[in-house]
């Protein structure tokens, strides 16, 4: 079921109705939206709830078995490998198998060694990315101890598929939304109030914005690289990374108003990226979720390695040529590229994703070296309009993002190639670039738009407006929805990771 | 116990907001963007052809497009048709008739009934003959010989007729190839595969709650502007099953049975009109005229078209609208269609006209001069 379907309309209020209806039992409320979800889930194939639930219960059990304080390190170190190995070895069978295979052949193919292993015929489990991670989340933090683990089936496996966030995030963490399944839900008007503002807000970016630049940026990756100019396939670039941009935050803030209406708080997932002044900071607002999982889980863990390692070797010299307590700059780059790998592979599985991640890891080491300042706050938080330096830096940021998302958008490295030897070598020798102009000006719509609206959580965080003015707002975004919206493509980016 | 106040107060609020919205964008879509509208479908008692109520809705604004882009006002006439004139029968009118039958193109809403090819043909004769439009969505090959049946039945007689054919016109009204039964007649193949017999459609009425439905012009926009799929699935997991790759007509296997079959058609035809000649007017591939495929593909359907034609040159004549409309794009470049929707534009009318009538010319079939636009 996708969040931009007639019948998502219908199912979301007979669920709120539904689940506030049985507000005096927790765990009815537990069941309703664990049936809800599976529904969900199966409004796209029933096929994969299997998988899904098994998925789920894989985690469920580690964290039972891990409960028993008396449990010896070294066999509950064994339990956590094997949840994890189960979550992903189905990640991996449904959704690298081939590349893996793939990759090694053709590698095996260059020296001479042509081998035929064969490839799987499998049908990429929606949003397995995603649930996965969030599942895996419950038995990291049991084991770390940053949460007591549930006796409550129900609870647990309703927090791995509560379906706003189910099929495209945000990841959430089991130590900051499964309580939220263990405790009585409290309906707070104001904030389910303002969920559906961030509900219109999404759709919109979805079906306004997204859909109706997919058309123009797939006129441009389908045909020849080499018909459109350099600088036709820079902007039709920046417009992909305008529409990647609405279609998974639109996701997102969906996501995150409809978990309002049940009570729930998700974590945010996008924050203004466009107006980041360095591009750490444009990774610390775009895909909050997934970027903070990588951090807690794996770069901190190879942080500490790193860490642990130089002390204990610095510990061997002596005193006067032990060196700095901090180790090297460039193991810290090191691991940071590791982590943009590892997301650059979690987007999909194909070299353009590897590339784009090591793009990544190394714009962000470089900004490690150069000691790039990464503000904490949104740029011109107390002004209307960012100094000169700051404009610069935000162009600098989206410049470069942009360039790395040929990556992301293209079919092969390849493709990927000839577009940048276009940029290169014809910026202005190609196709006239007039029929991506109109989409240009609807792609700065939302950027406009979100500017005035930085300091807030969401596009539409209008509360402080007027009744009238709201309601205008409200009516206005629907009606543009209704006559602009794209009523062809359905399907939200983010689905196939 | 836990006050549910406040969730029925925001359920309130939301059903009072989409009331209000569903006002205002009732006015919008009834001024600043009119809303498709067309009238009711209707089914002869006869032939049981589908045409429209003469009499209810039967004139209106037929928009298209998301922005309503096309706004051509249709008039239904007391037969049933979307023309701009009532149909006289041979004996009330002195001039010789050339019926167009055709699909939704021949029905005719994308354009106005002075820019409709029947007319068109009708100035092209400087008023020679008259032209008449028998035309309705869904139309195939299978439909035809009913609409001859009942142009015979209400004494139209014409000199000509002119079936506008597309892909899928053949193997599209056979049940042999998975077609099933509906408003439309479909033919079947007798059991032991020497002839066919037709399948009449199923009895059709309009509904109330259809009426209804009609009424609102944001069911209409959405429905028909906008061709939202409001019941729609999500996309499947896996593509369709069964969903032929090949059409039946590019498989040797069938063509004796579609040969056959359009050997019945015309047999059914003339049998229903045996005064009449008959013009096969084939469709073209235009998107393939557009990115200036060199040559212009040919239907799958057109090789059994021209078959026809050659078993009958004294009836029967095939008008290839591929190379005619191959030409004049690639002379003028001026789409036959528009951007935002496949059926011919007025230009494309106009075209398809000036071939037709060629034909015509150059077999003595019709006379008179052509150019009177």
């Amino acid at each position: 079921m996708h969040f931009n379907s007639f019948v998502f309309a219908v199912f979301l209020p007979t669920v709120f109705a539904l689940y506030w209806a049985l507000h005096r039992s927790l765990r009815a409320q537990n069941i309703v939206i664990l049936l809800a979800s599976y529904l969900f889930y199966a409004w796209w194939d029933w096929r994969f709830l299997g998988l899904f639930i098994g998925s789920a219960m894989a985690d469920f059990f580690v964290g039972v078995y891990l409960a028993r304080p008396d449990r010896p390190p070294r066999a509950r170190l064994v339990a956590l490998v094997t949840g994890l190995t189960l979550n992903l070895t189905a990640l991996g069978v449904f959704k690298y198998f081939n590349f893996f295979v793939g990759s090694l052949q053709d590698a095996l193919g260059l020296v001479g060694l042509p081998l035929d292993l064969g490839t799987l015929d499998l049908i990429l489990p929606l949003g397995i990315s995603f649930y996965t991670f969030q599942s895996m989340s419950y038995s990291l933090d049991v084991y770390r101890g940053l949460l007591k683990p549930t006796r409550d089936p129900v609870a647990y496996m309703a927090y791995v598929a509560f379906f706003p966030q189910l099929v495209a995030g945000p990841i959430e963490r089991a130590e900051t939304l499964l309580p939220a399944f263990l405790a009585p839900r409290t309906f707070d008007a104001a904030k389910a109030r303002d969920g559906l503002r961030q509900i219109l807000w999404g759709l919109t970016k979805k079906v306004v914005i997204a859909d109706n630049l997919a058309g123009p940026v797939e006129l441009a990756y389908n045909g020849d690289p080499g018909a459109l100019s350099g600088l036709g396939h820079a902007i039709a670039t920046s417009l992909f990374f305008v529409q990647v941009y609405c279609d998974f935050s639109g996701y997102s803030d969906i996501a995150i108003g409809s978990a309002r209406l049940f009570g729930f708080s998700l974590t945010r997932n996008f924050a203004f990226p466009f107006f980041s002044t360095s591009l750490t900071e444009f990774w610390r607002r775009w895909h909050v979720t997934l970027n903070t999982w990588l951090r807690d889980y794996v770069f901190l863990v190879l942080e500490m390695r790193t860490r642990r390692k130089h002390m204990a070797r610095r510990a061997k010299r002596p005193p006067e040529a032990q060196g700095p307590r901090t180790p090297p700059r460039w193991r810290t780059a090191l691991n940071i590229f590791i982590v943009f790998l590892l997301s650059g592979l979690w987007h999909g599985a194909a070299w353009t994703y590897v590339l784009m991640g090591a793009v990544t890891g190394v714009y962000l080491s470089i900004e490690l070296f150069l000691g790039t300042p990464v503000a904490r706050q949104i740029v011109a938080f107390d002004r209307a309009l960012p100094t000169l330096r700051e404009a610069l830096a935000i162009l600098r940021v989206n410049v470069l993002t942009m360039l790395s998302l040929v990556l992301f958008r293209a079919e092969t490295v390849t493709q990927a190639g000839l577009i940048y030897a276009q940029m290169l070598t014809s910026p202005l020798a190609g196709s006239s670039v007039a029929p991506l102009l109109g989409a240009c000006l609807l792609a700065l719509a939302p950027i406009v738009l979100e500017w005035f609206q930085r300091r807030r959580q969401h596009g539409l965080e209008i509360d402080h407006w007027p009744t009238w003015a709201r309601w205008s707002a409200y009516l206005a975004l629907c009606l543009v929805i209704l006559v602009h919206g794209n009523t062809r493509s359905r399907e939200f980016v983010y689905f196939q990771f | 116990m836990t006050d549910l106040r406040p969730q029925l107060r925001l359920l309130v609020r939301a059903v009072v907001f989409a009331a209000l919205f569903a006002s205002v964008a009732e006015v919008v879509l009834r001024t600043a963007l009119p809303a498709r509208e067309s009238p009711y479908p209707r089914q002869e008692p006869l032939e049981r052809l589908m045409t429209f109520d003469p009499i209810d809705n039967a004139r209106g604004t037929f928009t298209a497009g998301r922005y309503a882009q096309l706004r051509v006002p249709y008039s239904v006439n007391a037969q049933g048709w979307n023309a701009g004139e009532d149909y006289l029968p041979a004996a009330s009118r002195p001039e010789p008739l050339v019926a167009v039958l055709g699909d939704s193109q021949v029905e005719g809403f994308y354009v106005a009934w002075s820019d409709h090819i029947a007319q068109r043909l009708e100035r092209a004769s400087g008023g020679a003959c008259v032209g008449y439009a028998f035309g309705g969505s869904g139309y195939r090959l299978a439909q035809y010989p009913a609409v001859t049946r009942y142009m015979a039945r209400t004494g139209m007689a014409p000199e000509v007729v002119v079936l506008l054919l597309d892909v899928g016109d053949v193997s599209g009204s056979l049940r042999t190839f998975g077609i099933k039964p509906g408003v439309q007649y479909i033919a079947e193949q007798t059991p032991d595969g020497a002839g066919f017999v037709e399948v009449p459609p199923t009895p059709y009425q309009t509904t109330p709650t259809r009426r209804l439905l009609r009424q609102s012009a944001i069911a209409r926009y959405l429905l028909f502007n906008a061709k939202l799929d409001l019941f729609g699935q999500d996309a499947p997991a896996e593509p369709a099953l069964g969903a032929p790759s090949v059409p039946p007509e590019s498989q040797p296997e069938n063509t004796a049975t579609l040969d056959a079959y359009v050997e019945w058609s015309v047999a059914a035809m003339r049998a229903a009109l045996p005064e009449a000649r008959f013009v096969l007017l084939l469709d073209a591939d235009r998107r393939a005229i557009y990115r200036g495929d060199t040559p212009v593909p040919v239907l799958p359907t057109t090789p059994f078209f021209e078959r026809a034609c050659a078993r009958h040159p004294d009836v029967l004549a095939c008008v290839d609208l591929a190379p005619v409309f191959d030409a004049r794009y690639r002379a003028d470049g001026q789409r036959f269609d528009f951007d935002f929707n496949p059926h011919w534009s007025a230009h494309g009318h106009a075209v398809a006209a000036e071939a037709v009538f060629d034909a015509l010319r150059a077999r003595g079939w019709l006379t008179g001069p052509r150019g009177a636009e």
